[in-house]
């Protein structure tokens, strides 16, 4: 967990590519081969921490993505804010998409599909009036996840209060409308 | 061949971070020196095929952007075919924000930002009902940009018309909701 913590410290001030495993094993207070003895690589440890942000990202929208609770306005806000808490590491994680940090690369390609994959559930099931649900699930995933990238990539210092309700309210109508759903009532628009 | 749609072809089947100045130079049958005479770096001629997309783009959301002519769809669509074709490139020159290819990055950042002020203004001027303007219009290029990213990275011959059109239907009525008027018309849809 030290590591793991000293990580995401690290990439609030460097970008992915200049942390090496000596830099986070002096951030992290330990020895480089105490570091080994516990990870393979820098990329071993970014994946690790981003299985937990994606665990955070799924709590905060549980009841939505299993029907339970399909009130999207609060787990849409939930998933904003969960991303703008980690937003450097997030950043990092979907610039590994090119250069060398393959399992980290992995991971953000099957989350972006897992995610895709259970919107595209939701909407067929909760909303069936969608037309090509699995489209519109893969438009309004890269809508957010691209825009969360730019807005809250450099976490949540860097942006108000109100600017984050802004952005987040732009994207929910966005969805409100693809979901063919009034904004705050959520019952469709006929 | 050029050596620009020399590199623009090695992309098709090669990730920016595999493609080098010798091996461009190898499969053209041309010396290094050839290649450094027309480019300081690999960074350099990526932003050159770069910035002609670019213009290319512009060039099909002209009007739109300029306010000359309303319709969304035929501009969007021609954004969307100019991306398409130029699908690898545009996934390489996305890529570059991360690693060595300052230039091309700088330039796909300031790019983004021109993109976002245009359609900004278009909205402001033209689609005045439209609360919030500028997120509206970056949400929208942010959009447009992630799918086309994904769903148009492999470049035309990957895409068959039905998805393509299928894309631009799905984005198509994405702008539509956003700038509060009707698929199809265009006709604004009285607010309430």
């Amino acid at each position: 967990m030290k590591v793991l913590l000293a990580l995401e410290r690290l990439l609030e001030s460097y970008p992915i590519e200049q942390i090496t495993s000596g830099r986070l094993a002096r951030e992290a207070g330990i020895s480089r081969s105490t570091f080994y003895r516990q990870y393979a690589s820098v990329d071993d440890v970014l994946v690790q921490l981003f299985e937990h942000v994606i665990t955070e990202m799924t709590v905060a929208s549980d009841g939505w993505i299993s029907g339970t609770n399909i009130h999207l306005e609060p787990q849409l806000r939930g998933l904003h804010q969960v991303y703008l808490n980690h937003g450097p590491l997030l950043r990092a994680v979907a610039d590994a998409e090119v250069g060398e940090l393959k399992a980290t690369s992995e991971a953000y390609t099957s989350m972006m599909a897992m995610w895709d994959e259970a919107v595209t559930v939701r909407i067929q099931e909760t909303y069936p009036w969608v037309k090509q649900p699995t489209l519109v699930a893969h438009a309004l995933n890269a809508a957010d996840e691209r825009l969360m990238y730019y807005d809250y990539g450099k976490g949540p210092d860097s942006i108000s209060e109100e600017l984050f309700e802004d952005t987040f309210q732009v994207m929910y109508r966005m969805w409100c409308s693809a979901l063919g759903i009034q904004p705050g009532s959520e019952e469709r628009v006929i | 061949m050029s050596l620009l749609s020399a590199l623009e072809d090695l992309l098709l089947s090669t990730p920016i971070d595999k493609v080098t100045v010798g091996r461009l130079c190898r499969q053209q049958g041309v010396s290094r020196s050839t290649f450094y005479r027309q480019f300081d770096s690999l960074d350099d001629a990526l932003d050159q095929l770069f910035q002609s997309v670019v213009t290319e783009m512009v060039a099909a959301g002209d009007s739109w952007l300029s306010g000359t002519n309303l319709r969304v769809e035929p501009h969007l669509r021609a954004v969307y075919r100019a991306y398409l074709n130029h699908g690898p490139l545009m996934r390489a020159v996305a890529d570059a924000e991360m690693g060595e290819l300052k230039a091309t990055s700088q330039h796909y950042r300031e790019m983004m930002a021109m993109w976002d002020e245009a359609v900004a203004r278009r909205l402001s001027d033209s689609y005045p009902w439209v609360d919030k303007p500028d997120m509206v219009a970056h949400a929208l290029n942010a959009a447009g940009e992630r799918i086309m990213y994904y769903d148009f990275g492999g470049g035309p011959t990957q895409v068959t018309d039905e998805d393509f059109n299928a894309t631009v239907q799905i984005m198509y009525s994405m702008w539509c909701s956003a700038l509060g008027i009707e698929q199809g018309s265009e006709k604004p849809i009285a607010q309430g």
